[in-house]
């Protein structure tokens, strides 16, 4: 579809947007890992839509052949080439519309353990350089051009601070800002941002206040060294307040709680940052001194939406704890919160104000039975919002865990648990995870998709109203974002553990997903006897992308009242 | 030749060991009717082995998806002994992660996960390592400087020491500097400076220089970065405004009079 086209068919939904920040939308690329920096995970383009994705087909297939820990990707596209990269940093450029490659690069394979195994969630692009964490917690720019390495950079060693990369890296300006996994290890986390040209050192955000820093006094003695709170997802960006959000992992020890008697600031807690200077500007812990391993790492998404009738720059953080936290993104004040999934237990409640009432912590000796796991209410797998339905929509699962607290001593980049858990799969249900569309802001529901096992690939939105996501059968899907009505399936031989993205290259619209199973929820897929009977979820690493056929007429792909 | 591939081999020399993989590999249809050696009790007691294994041992990280390891060793193909994951299974082990699961487990479910870790071990290659020997000298407060987490460019960013820190500058062997000034005036005789065509020059380390490429160790910031250019994009000239004494402005006399004993004490025989 030619530009023109295309911009007067998204009409008034763009024009309306026009007024706000985020006008400039991923267009016919998905630029950034979460679409934009706003991390909608919306696409602008509906050449596919409600009335015509039965006919979806695919156009082409590319197997990476890194079938090691699968493929949770998001893919980046630009101007018709699409970036990969695989669980052990074999990174792909690949022409978008029809999957050849045009260079590839291989960083080196693990020769030991890596900490918190081999995946990988994407690059950022930008400055001519594509950008990736390792699996040995470097961080390196290829030319976007050639695929040659152009600098490379250790940003700890690995070996000492029992982390990695895992996360796609956030640009920020002249920038590249990234985290690294190393929450359940005796580490204290933070961000590094890197000159993106030259990827000298610019500066370090430790999510751990050191000594005299406003918040150390939140944790007693050495605590604050090993404290954990890593920054293990992907970051947010807002031009207009030039702020940059981040979410905050859990502290560790993770059970262990009376080694840090205290708030344990900035753990399980939203950061947001002068991205010039790292210097913090404002946080909101959303859980206060955690036991449970509650991450508050997922993605933060940027909206502008009224709150009890006046206009306010939201942050929207859908997290493990079962909670949906709405933030004023300007200053951090809490004006929402609001339960996302059904079950919860680690708390009676949580008042409008934050607090968390009725804690239920295991204790030394006295294991307690807690719902959600550590794996959360949600994974890292990320929610989409649509500026079209004005819905939030979000994967969720239902697991619990019995959690039990031990003594253990930290040492240096070593795991640093407190303590064990057992997954429990609460019996008796039908369904153990779901997308579900809710009100961003009032978290009215509007629809449910449930599913049988457990849902662990990121949602995809897109202007022509459509959801699609897969399951770790195989399944890729598309669900009527009005209704959750499913519309379209593809079974692409594994399970699915990425995160699609839509692009248009040539006037023709691609939806493509990351397929392949694995990682660290992999074995999640155990408990469920029948599927490891049948030999599912199988393994893989392959890329598929969807388009509409070629002999579509132009009045078959318009959509269904379409303004 | 892959692990793998050497149990592939295996395979044709020992069926029963080779279904044992085979299963635990998840092939259950392809194994049902070839491997008539394994006791329909012996896949069963497996097959909940492998439940308790995903909901205990494999999740969040630790041992990993049929124990392939993650922030906790691996444990499949370790060569461990049936004696040595009954303890450790049972007990745990002191001042780790690793908890006991004795009194945690019902029996049959202990005894599930331990035949199913025992079975995961592949051939018995060799004995398991002692991972972490003994050194006096880890609990040296220089050590803990010399790789200083809470210290962006620590002696650790540059220097790799006993397996440890990133091996950017020149391994670190005795004779060491007799006094702190002497370790802050270390000449740093391989540094230059690099002329890049398009920014200005920065001190920089060779690692390849060839007609087509020269790579060098950028010493501009707190860390170095590994850079790559090509040939006719930078020129290299002697020298270099970078001195040793900078990089170690983070810390104090004190502070490298202890690392200094510390790398003596480390590398005394």
């Amino acid at each position: 579809m030619p530009r023109a086209l295309l911009i007067r068919k998204l009409g008034i939904a763009t024009l309306l947007l026009s007024t706000c920040l985020f006008a400039q939308g991923t267009g016919a690329d998905w630029p950034s890992y979460g679409g934009t920096r706003a991390a909608w995970r919306y696409s602008e383009l509906d050449q596919i839509n409600t009335a015509n994705v039965t006919k979806l087909t695919p156009a082409w297939a590319f197997q990476t052949g890194d079938n090691v820990g699968g493929l949770q990707a998001t893919p980046i596209v630009i101007n018709g080439v699409m970036y990969v990269s695989t669980s052990r940093n074999w990174l792909y450029a690949l022409d978008a519309a029809g999957g050849k490659v045009l260079w590839k690069y291989r960083y080196g394979d693990p020769t030991g353990r890596v900490p918190y195994g081999t995946r990988n969630r994407g690059v950022a692009v930008g400055h001519g350089l594509v950008f990736m964490g390792t699996h040995d917690n470097h961080l390196v720019a290829i030319h976007q051009k050639t695929g040659q390495e152009v600098w490379n950079v250790s940003v700890e060693d690995a070996k000492q601070c029992g982390c990695n990369i895992n996360a796609a890296p956030l640009l920020v300006k002249d920038l590249v800002v990234v985290g690294g996994n190393g929450g359940d290890s005796a580490h204290r986390g933070y961000l590094t941002a890197f000159n993106a040209k030259t990827g000298r050192f610019a500066w370090r955000f430790y999510t751990i206040p050191g000594p005299g820093e406003p918040g150390h006094e939140t944790w007693p003695g050495d605590s604050w060294k090993y404290g954990g709170a890593a920054a293990w997802m992907t970051g947010s960006y807002d031009p207009q307040l030039d702020l940059i959000y981040w979410g905050i992992g859990n502290a560790a020890a993770d059970m262990g709680g009376d080694e840090r008697k205290g708030l344990n600031l900035y753990s399980a807690s939203v950061v947001a940052l002068d991205p010039d200077t790292g210097e913090l500007k404002w946080h909101y812990q959303e859980v206060p001194h955690d036991v449970w391993d509650y991450d508050a790492a997922y993605e933060c998404i940027l909206v502008d939406l009224p709150v009890r009738g006046q206009m306010r720059k939201l942050l929207v953080q859908v997290t493990k704890t079962g909670y949906t936290f709405v933030l004023d993104r300007t200053n951090g004040e809490l004006l929402k919160i609001w339960p996302f999934a059904e079950g919860m237990n680690w708390v009676q409640g949580i008042t409008e104000d934050g607090t968390l009432v009725g804690r239920n912590e295991a204790r030394p000796g006295k294991p307690a039975f807690i719902c959600p796991s550590v794996y959360g209410a949600k994974s890292w797998n990320q929610a989409a919002y649509s500026p079209r339905t004005g819905l939030l929509y979000t994967p969720a699962m239902s697991l619990c865990n019995d959690m039990f607290v031990r003594k253990q001593p930290p040492k240096e980049g070593k795991t640093y648990t407190g303590g064990f858990w057992r997954i429990r799969k609460p019996e008796g249900l039908e369904h153990y995870s779901s997308i579900s569309a809710f009100d961003p802001v009032s978290g009215e529901k509007r629809w449910t998709y449930p599913y049988k096992y457990l849902l662990l690939a990121s949602v995809l939105t897109t202007a022509g109203d459509l959801i699609f996501t897969g399951d770790p059968e195989g399944d890729f899907f598309a669900l009527d974002a009005r209704t959750g009505k499913k519309l379209w399936s593809f079974q692409t031989g594994s399970g699915h553990h990425g995160s699609p993205v839509s692009y248009e290259v040539g006037g023709r619209q691609y939806v493509a997903t990351p397929s392949g199973w694995g990682s660290v929820a992999g074995p999640l897929l155990r408990l469920f006897p029948e599927l490891t009977e049948a030999g599912l979820p199988s393994g893989g690493s392959t890329i598929f992308a969807f388009a509409l056929p070629r002999n579509s007429s132009p009045g078959e792909t318009a959509p269904e009242g379409s303004p | 030749m892959t692990r793998r591939n050497r149990h592939l081999e295996s395979m044709e020399r020992a069926t029963t060991r080779a279904c044992r993989w085979l299963f635990h590999a998840g092939l259950l249809f392809a194994v049902v009717g070839a491997c008539s050696t394994a006791s329909p009790q012996g896949r069963r007691e497996l097959s909940i082995g492998s439940t308790v294994y995903a909901e205990s041992c494999a999740n969040q990280n630790c041992h990993g998806d049929q124990g392939t390891a993650g922030r906790a060793p691996a444990l499949a193909e370790r060569g461990f002994k049936r004696e040595y994951v009954v303890r450790v299974t049972r007990k745990g082990i002191a001042e780790t992660a690793m908890p006991g699961w004795e009194k945690q487990l019902p029996i049959e479910e202990l005894e599930a996960v331990i035949s199913y870790v025992v079975s995961i071990q592949g051939p018995a290659e060799e004995e398991a390592k002692e991972l972490d020997p003994d050194r006096p000298w880890l609990n040296h407060p220089g050590r803990a400087l010399f790789f200083d987490a809470a210290r962006v460019g620590a002696c650790g960013s540059c220097h790799l020491f006993d397996g440890w820190g990133v091996p950017v500058a020149p391994e670190l062997e005795p004779p060491f500097p007799a006094s702190v000034s002497e370790l802050r005036g270390v000449a740093a005789s391989k540094m230059q400076t690099a002329h890049p065509a398009s920014e200005n020059p920065f001190p920089a380390l060779p690692v390849e220089t060839s007609e087509e490429a020269v790579r060098v160790y950028d010493f501009g910031a707190k860390l170095p970065v590994l850079r790559s250019f090509a040939a006719n994009q930078v020129k290299l000239s002697d020298g270099a405004a970078w001195k040793h004494s900078d990089a170690l402005s983070i810390y104090s006399a004190q502070e490298l009079a202890h690392i200094l004993d510390f790398l003596r004490q480390a590398t005394t025989k």
